[in-house]
């Protein structure tokens, strides 16, 4: 008992925490996404703090690039499994931390059954595919998503939870396409903002855990290290969101490589020149129009019917699967939505979006 | 014209301009990035919708996933 309190006064002195939010870090479970430099402060502090149980899930082994901002390892660990490492590391800091150390990659095949190990899952990994991911299974299994994702020297945070508030997808419900986006190998990363913003992130776990202060629920914190400030902004709950909405169309995991790659130009864009011919040469194709009854649609186009955006989702058994769908909006951008969206309930028919949108045509 | 702030910097637009027109004009792509009105998050599917008048502080960040 005197041990216990040695360890841990400096928390338990906080009125916020004390004892009964110590009991209830010692009994939590956290998994975190990712053991590069969010996982990183994530672990350790998470450790320190006597988080009982932590999981770590991670593929990659150790690079020499890695230890400017990935303070879990050190000269020796080079070439070895990051997740080994993190474990041995959590244990020689705090023994009284169980750790699953779990080395492979999160996939939509694994994602639920390690989810629901853990009562928080944060959010370090590097790449959309898994931020949707992570997000989907936390939402399905009705657990806090601790996110944050660092660029040069800027870092964002928030904290989803959709019984409280907004999700990644009401956030950013469109995935941009993989290599549009910098990584962090590809645009350089200041180690230190790393430290900082997954030091937030484990802040927030514990005050999820314990239930002090506010969380970041439904705002982003946006970190500015170069010039040292931060903005917050609100996150709003999206009630069409097609995941946490209120006719929510997305009941499973998903293909997250497909929903990211959904806006390759190549695949799913036609052009105006290309559409003209196909009308012109009469091919049998579907034309849906995208306009909400506050929009005005000028362009008139044959074999073609009118939806708004919220009814795209019935569409799904209304389409003939055998023809081309065309979506057309104003802009181009509603129509990639729609088809992503199809696709995620499983159409499987040709679905194209008329790139630039009427306002090109 | 009308005068906005675009990520605190005074900015002349056109009037009558959407989010999204803006961030066609700035030719950045709508998926790469976060928009905020006077400090609220915009939804994407919403930025076609919602028109810039004077005084509005607009700010855009990237979206980025780096960790
Ligand atoms: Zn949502």
């Amino acid at each position: 008992m005197q041990n216990f309190y040695e360890r841990y006064k400096s928390h338990i002195l906080l009125k916020e925490i004390g004892v009964t939010g110590h009991n209830h870090i010692k009994s939590s479970s956290v998994l975190i996404v990712g053991g590069g430099g969010l996982g990183s402060p994530l672990a350790l502090y998470l450790a320190a703090a006597g988080v009982g149980n932590i999981g770590i899930i991670d593929f990659d082994i150790v690079d020499v690039s890695n230890l400017q901002r990935q303070i879990l390892y050190n000269n020796n660990d080079v070439g070895k499994s990051k997740v080994e490492i993190a474990k041995e590391r959590i244990e020689k800091l705090n023994s009284e931390v169980k750790v699953n150390a779990y080395n492979e990659k999160l996939t939509n095949i694994n994602a639920l059954n390690i989810f629901k190990n853990y009562s928080i899952v944060a959010d370090a990994s590097d790449n959309f595919q898994t931020r949707y991911l992570i997000n989907d299974a936390c939402v399905l299994n009705g657990i806090p998503d601790i996110w944050a994702s660092v660029y040069r020297f800027e870092g964002q945070v928030s904290t989803f939870d959709a019984k409280k508030g907004a999700c990644y997808r009401c956030f950013h419900p469109i995935a941009p396409e993989p290599d549009s986006v910098p990584s962090c190998g590809e645009s350089g990363v200041i180690g230190a903002i790393t430290g900082i913003i997954g030091s937030i992130q484990a802040c927030e776990v514990l005050k999820i855990i314990t239930g002090a202060g506010t969380p970041l629920i439904g705002r982003l914190l946006y970190f500015d290290s170069l010039n040292m400030t931060t903005k917050e902004f609100k996150i709003k709950k999206d009630k069409n969101c097609s995941l946490c909405g209120t006719n929510s169309s997305i009941k499973k995991l998903q293909n997250y490589d497909e929903f990211c790659q959904i806006n390759k130009f190549s695949k799913n864009e036609i052009t105006p020149d290309e559409l003209k011919i196909k009308l012109k040469n009469k091919k049998k194709i579907k034309i849906i129009i995208i306009c909400d009854k506050n929009e005005k649609q000028d362009l008139v186009f044959p074999n073609s019917f009118t939806v708004s955006l919220n009814n795209i989702m019935f569409l799904k058994d209304k389409l003939n699967i055998n023809l081309e769908t065309i979506f057309v909006c104003k802009y181009g951008y509603k129509s990639i939505y729609a088809i992503q969206l199809l696709k995620e309930l499983g159409y499987k028919g040709k679905m194209y979006s008329l790139s630039g949108g009427t306002d090109k045509y | 014209m009308i005068t906005i702030k675009l990520n605190g910097k005074d900015e002349n637009v056109k009037e009558n301009l959407s989010l999204l027109g803006l961030l066609e004009d700035k030719k950045i792509a709508p998926d790469t990035v976060i928009v905020a009105l006077n400090m609220n998050v915009i939804n994407q599917t919403e930025l076609d919708k919602i028109f810039l008048s004077s005084g509005n502080s607009v700010e855009v960040l990237r979206f980025v996933a780096g960790g």
